[in-house]
């Protein structure tokens, strides 16, 4: 017995005919257009949630920072904010607005949509 | 090869439009694989897109040793496998002696509607939708697309032997189905 599908014949034909005319057979119209939409989206809401990484990260990481380093960061910063012209806090605070306001506007930024 | 080496540049360089005609070109083949083997049409469809966007997500990784269309039926399969396991769907069942297809047809299935239409392809097609999935996916695959059996082992893991086995037991089966009831000659 050979384990070879048998040779094409009438039977073969039908066969393909019947699998053809199975319901369901073809992708609905519209298909591919929704698909190549939808990765677009999603490749998009991918690439913003990395940019966004540093802005959210910094957050918890500044006020960890602020609570456990308080004073060694105070002390390190006096010279700084003791200087004539140096910084003062509300400086450091507009600083810290520009930092994630920034990677708010690089989260923005994509490669422009495929049509 | 040209052509898809072309498509996936085009693709991974953000053109226009790449993604849907890559889309558009293997949505045939990513379907049947689906739907022969989930047959629920939500399902396929939602599965189908999930492969596609498994697809998207991983272009980069593909390397141009086997051609566009074996990885990506091999997604479209590994997408679809994965889905029957969560449901646990056998891909394969007992199917004894094969002596009685009829009775294996699924309770979704319209035969009377089916067989109206057209007795011979209804019983036809009665007797695919019995197959268990595995079977009617690798049917649909070499019948309907026309696949050589070496692109269908590449797709599914599985080896040629395996395949042939399977083609020729389904083969038998549905046309000694059809002999009695509409008297093809075998």
């Amino acid at each position: 017995m050979t384990l070879s599908p048998d040779p094409m014949d009438a039977f073969d034909a039908q066969l393909r005919d019947a699998l053809r005319t199975l319901p369901g057979v073809t992708p609905p119209a519209g298909f591919a257009r929704a698909v190549a939409l939808e990765a677009e989206r999603r490749a998009a809401r991918t690439e913003r949630a990395w940019l966004l990484l540093p802005g959210v990260a910094f957050v918890p990481a500044a006020w960890y920072a602020s609570v456990h380093y308080g004073e060694v960061l105070a002390a390190g910063f006096a010279p700084l904010l003791r200087a004539p012209g140096g910084a003062t806090s509300l400086d450091w605070i507009a600083v810290t607005a520009a930092c994630l306001a920034l990677s708010w506007v690089f989260a923005q930024v994509r490669p422009a949509p495929q049509r | 090869m040209d052509a898809d080496r072309q498509l996936v540049t085009d693709v991974l360089g953000h053109r226009p439009g790449a993604f849907e005609r890559l889309v558009r070109e293997y949505q045939g083949l990513c379907w049947h694989i689906i739907q022969r083997m989930v047959r629920h049409p939500e399902d396929t469809r939602e599965l189908c897109q999930e492969a596609f966007l498994r697809i998207h997500r991983n272009l980069g990784q593909y390397r141009f040793e086997a051609p566009l269309k074996s990885w990506i039926g091999q997604v479209a399969y590994s997408v679809a496998r994965r889905h029957l396991e969560r449901k646990r769907i056998p891909l394969l069942e007992d199917d004894g002696d094969g002596g009685s297809v009829l009775e294996a047809v699924p309770d979704g299935y319209d035969l009377a509607a089916s067989a109206e239409s057209d007795e011979q392809s209804g019983v036809l097609h009665a007797a695919i939708e019995s197959l268990p999935p595995l079977p009617r996916m690798l049917l649909t695959l070499h019948y309907l697309d026309e696949m050589p059996i070496a692109d269908i082992a590449a797709m599914t893991g599985l080896p040629e032997g395996t395949i042939k086995s399977h083609l020729f037991r389904s083969r038998r089966q549905l046309r000694a189905l059809l002999e009695p009831c509409l008297g093809v000659a075998a």
